[in-house]
């Protein structure tokens, strides 16, 4: 019913940045952008629709099962997300941080995914379909959407964002792009795991082994490449981590905590899971913290 | 080579005028049309976003002057 509420919009403002691309990058810079946001957007769909089909589009604009309104909603929102992401660090010395960039893009689209979630259940843009997931109800997910999902987006947008760079922007820093692609494969697992999670009916256990395994591994790499690294590479790593990590693992599992105290009884292993999920975050930050003082005595 | 058209300074804050707009038709959207305030807690990340974008512009406009 409201699907034009999405649809003209989106055509004026793909227009847009369309035209911004073309005055900004040039036209060959342009096709090659919007054409890889394409195929990527659609090889996403089509692997999320023939082996995870959780979510379906509405209208009439589709191949296959495939929504290209979804398809071009992807495209636009990673151009947004780039061009957030080189503005706010133009002129600063993070311009060429190959990880700080995808860090701040990332963020971007977990706000987009915010939005567009929690309002696109109201507006029947599309649904979650209750037959694959019956756990998902108002009780336990953000206005209707799923906790996982911002974490889906959070991470099709860091590899967008990261294999983009990697790919068309002759960004040849092989640690930043070893590191990229050793947090894509963390980040996939940390999903897997956490898909479970949100797919078990007795989600402690798991959301236990999700917090820990998972985020023992980040802080192991963490500290393998900060034996190795260059500094500025380590803050990258250390605000990705800040942006990502916090929004992602600590956020979520501590808004289901509230719902399951609130709604249904409180869950032991949930709240294990919660402290250890702020002790590591806590860690993270003396970690991220100490390195800036270190910085800014050094700029002094 | 580029048109004149884009010479002007206007293409250049496109993308923030986009997401600006987005972000007031998603505003509006939930508070008049659906009459769900209370989904617009998920929008405050959104929210930082363009503060943050808007004064990234204003500074550089600063700097430029």
């Amino acid at each position: 019913m409201f699907e034009i509420l999405l649809i003209v919009p989106l055509t004026i403002f793909f227009i847009f940045i369309i035209l911004h691309s073309l005055s900004d990058k040039g036209a060959k810079k342009t096709l090659i952008f919007f054409g890889y946001a394409l195929i990527f957007s659609f090889i996403r769909e089509l692997i999320i629709g023939t082996f995870a089909p959780l979510y379906e589009g509405s209208g009439s604009f589709k191949i296959g099962n495939i929504s290209l309104v979804i398809v071009l909603g992807w495209v636009f929102t990673f151009y947004l997300a780039k061009y957030f992401s080189q503005l706010i660090t133009e002129n600063t010395k993070f311009h060429n941080a190959l990880l700080i960039r995808v860090a701040l893009g990332t963020f971007f689209v977990v706000g987009i995914s915010l939005v567009m979630e929690t309002s696109a259940i109201q507006l029947e843009w599309w649904r979650w379909r209750s037959e694959v997931l019956p756990f998902i109800t108002l009780e336990n997910s953000l206005f209707g959407a799923p906790y996982f999902v911002f974490v889906g987006w959070g991470i099709t947008g860091f590899v967008f964002l990261c294999t983009y760079s990697i790919l068309f922007e002759r960004e040849r820093n092989f640690k930043s792009i070893s590191f990229s692609i050793l947090l894509i494969g963390l980040m996939l697992l940390n999903f897997l795991i956490g898909n479970f999670f949100i797919l078990n009916p007795t989600p402690a256990l798991i959301i236990l082994i999700h917090s820990i395994v998972v985020q023992t591994l980040i802080i192991f790499f963490l500290f393998l490449y900060y034996k190795s690294i260059e500094r500025h590479l380590f803050l990258s790593i250390g605000l990705f981590i800040a942006a990502i990590w916090i929004t992602c693992s600590m956020i979520i599992p501590m808004i289901n905590v509230i719902h399951n105290v609130l709604v249904h009884s409180i869950y032991f292993g949930l709240l294990i899971s919660l402290f250890t999920c702020i002790i590591f975050e806590i860690y993270i930050f003396h970690g991220i913290i100490s390195i800036l003082k270190q910085d800014f005595n050094e700029l002094k | 080579m580029k048109s004149r058209i884009f010479e002007n300074k206007f293409w250049k804050i496109v993308p923030f005028l986009v997401i600006f707009s987005f972000t007031i038709e998603m505003t509006l959207i939930v508070t008049i049309l659906l009459g769900l305030p209370q989904l617009l807690i998920a929008f405050i990340p959104l929210y930082l976003s363009n503060v943050l974008l808007l004064i990234k512009i204003l500074s550089r406009k600063e700097n430029s002057e």
